[in-house]
């Protein structure tokens, strides 16, 4: 969704993908869509939580395209069970890439120029959700992160605004999360949330209203009975009125 | 159960089977819920049964008897017969329990003891004591041999109301989520609703703190833990002598970066509430309390109350407080500030900011004009997970969207 806005809405941006397994024909694919769209577009296979494999990496960008201005961390595990089922050797495989990999990358790109640093965190994080509590902790964590990169760059040891977005679910596919087909049979008759049309992109199309300490913002999407309720909700909430 | 898709034929209605011996000894009524409230329903409904079913009263019993699972709220007495046992129940139902004699308590759990012989009570009278015995044994818990008193009889299971389930919302209203707005008063009176084109129209919240004093006729929990939560080690010492009586644990320590210890601290906070869950019922506590410092970046703060969010959602009991902490205020003061939160368990994401106490809500973002994106002409952009879905994913096509169902 960010590739393809960045690949349709700048012109001759590089994207890089970064993920953990080595190129298939999904990487090939998404290459060729963003290619298509007029970026160049590489990808490159990377464990987030690998500190030094993660500086080589950032050094060769670099040399080879210039700078890095913008990370987006979207990675993300999960493994969900009641707390009282969890095992907790399992909760290391959900808090490493969120929270480990958050800290790696921004250490890594310490030194870069770069306009923005975005985590992609989840609403589990904002409310908790069933089944999440791993998942929902990792995800605050981001959120937290972000407050502290933020601080960092305002006492001038990081740029770039930083923000992390609570998400909504995607749908869910095996291996990962939703990648959004509208035409699988799959995916037909699920639950869709609709972050997709251009939502992450408004986040930051509309940052001129966007409160400037702000460090985190949930994203609910939603149709007009979605939209009302929560009108109502806010009618209940009239008062007290917080300062802006 | 094996997956998959399942089909069901009804050839013909089962015969019923047959009455059972129209008995007019007396019989013991037993009754058991898990909760005060759901045995107060249980006797309302069973006292409407009785007066309009015509099934045999020894049948009704030896149902009670030998068709329910043992829960820990008891009521048992012995009525001689099914018009004794509706006006015992409509009384009770009335809550004139003081009128009638009944045994009535809470067992334990699992409660080990002698079998009682329900076989050696059947031959006495009414006037005997014997069957008054077995009731009271099986509201202090004791395993009864309800058999034993049938044996010799025809007996049948008959229909009773089902199990009064306690209704628990899983769902997640908008009410729990309360939105406000950030706008200013005059934007908030004159446009109460807001009016959004926006095509998707994404919702847009950030989280807000409100100040909210403690409430004064508070009611805390009968019991709490207090887990101190990545607290400087001297802080920590300090606040659980401050907090006297109240059972709290020290879990982590505190260290510059948000990285460092957060896994180790979330894995030993899970794992110690994992293991409070698994335990036995009675020993936990009422309310739990997850205290962590308040500190700029708050990942852990924001972590734990992820955490207590989930909880609230997959456990009823204990409540699951997450509050912040300001490092700088005395010990006994942060002990006094947790006490005062304690007793207002509905708030379950509290700050203290200096004097100040505030709790989180969701503050919906203004709708404001569409301005350019931030990607640079010829910019790099690095996107990590990008292929799992986010990065990766192409636009879609506008999905139909039934309203919100589950936000995520």
């Amino acid at each position: 969704m960010f590739a393809h806005d960045i690949a349709t809405h700048a012109r001759h941006p590089t994207v890089v993908l970064i993920g953990r397994s080595a190129a298939g024909n999904l990487a090939r694919e998404t290459l060729a869509v963003l290619e298509k769209a007029g970026a160049r577009a590489v990808y490159h296979a990377l464990d987030v939580t690998d500190a030094p494999a993660a500086s080589v990496l950032m050094a060769r960008l670099r040399a080879e395209h210039g700078a890095i201005n913008g990370m987006l961390r979207t990675a993300g595990a999960i493994q969900d069970a009641l707390l009282v089922r969890k095992d907790m050797a399992t909760t290391v495989r959900v808090f490493a890439p969120k929270a480990l990999g958050a800290m790696v990358l921004d250490a890594a790109t310490a030194g870069d120029a770069l306009d923005l640093f975005v985590c992609f965190s989840s609403l589990a994080g904002l409310l908790g959700n069933l089944g999440q509590s791993d998942y929902a902790m990792a995800n605050g964590f981001l959120d937290g992160f972000a407050a502290w990169r933020n601080r960092r760059v305002d006492r001038g040891k990081r740029t770039g605004r930083t923000l992390s977005i609570d998400w909504p679910l995607w749908l869910r596919r095996p291996g990962g999360f939703g990648r959004c087909d509208p035409g699988d049979p799959a995916d037909a008759g699920r639950p869709r949330v609709a972050p997709g049309r251009g939502a992450g992109g408004r986040c930051f199309a509309r940052r001129s209203v966007l409160p400037a300490d702000l460090d985190r913002v949930g994203a609910a999407s939603g149709d007009g009975g979605g939209r009302k309720r929560s009108a109502g909700a806010m009618r209940r909430w009239r008062s007290p009125v917080p300062p802006t | 159960m094996s997956p998959g898709p399942k089909g069901h034929v009804v050839v013909e209605e089962a015969p019923p089977s047959p009455r059972g011996d129209d008995d007019p000894s007396p019989q013991v009524v037993a009754l058991s819920a898990r909760t005060p409230k759901a045995l107060s329903r249980m006797i309302r409904d069973l006292a409407a049964r009785l007066a309009e079913e015509d099934d045999a009263f020894a049948d009704l019993a030896f149902t009670l008897q030998t068709g329910r699972e043992g829960y820990e709220e008891r009521l048992a007495f012995v009525a001689a017969s099914r018009g004794e046992a509706l006006a015992t129940l409509s009384a009770l139902a009335d809550e004139r329990a003081a009128a009638v004699a009944v045994f009535r308590g809470r067992t334990r759990r699992g409660g080990a003891g002698a079998v009682l012989d329900g076989a050696e009570a059947v031959a006495h009278s009414l006037d005997d004591p014997a069957l008054d015995d077995l009731a009271r044994a099986w509201v202090e818990g004791l395993p009864v041999n309800w058999r034993g008193l049938h044996r010799g009889k025809t007996r049948r299971r008959v229909a009773l109301p089902p199990y009064p389930l306690d209704p628990i919302s899983h769902w997640l209203p908008a009410g729990r989520v309360p939105l406000i707005p950030v706008e200013t008063k005059e934007r908030v009176v004159t446009r109460a609703v807001p009016v959004v084109e926006d095509e998707d129209e994404t919702l847009l919240l950030r989280p807000l703190w409100l100040d909210k004093p403690v409430s004064a006729e508070g009611v805390s929990p009968s019991s709490r833990l207090v887990l101190l939560c990545g607290l400087p080690a001297a802080l920590a010492e300090g606040l659980q002598r401050a907090l006297g009586d109240a059972p709290s644990r020290v879990i982590g320590a505190q260290s510059a970066d948000p990285g460092d210890d957060f896994m180790d601290v979330a894995t030993a906070v899970m794992t110690l509430l994992r293991d409070l869950l698994l335990g036995p019922e009675k020993l936990r506590p009422g309310l739990v309390q997850l205290v962590a410092p308040k500190t700029p970046c708050a990942a852990l703060t924001a972590g734990l109350s992820g955490l207590a969010g989930t909880l609230a959602q997959e456990t009823v009991s204990p409540v699951f407080q997450s509050i912040a902490i300001d490092p700088a205020v005395d010990a006994v003061v942060r002990a006094r500030f947790l006490d005062e939160d304690s007793r207002c368990p509905k708030d379950r994401l509290i700050r203290h900011d200096g004097g100040h106490r505030q709790v989180r809500r969701l503050a919906e973002l203004p709708s404001g004009p569409a301005l350019s994106r931030p990607w640079r002409d010829g910019g790099c952009y690095v996107i990590s997970g990008g292929l799992g879905g986010w990065g990766g994913c192409s636009p879609m096509t506008s999905p139909p969207m039934p309203g919100i169902r589950r936000w995520f």
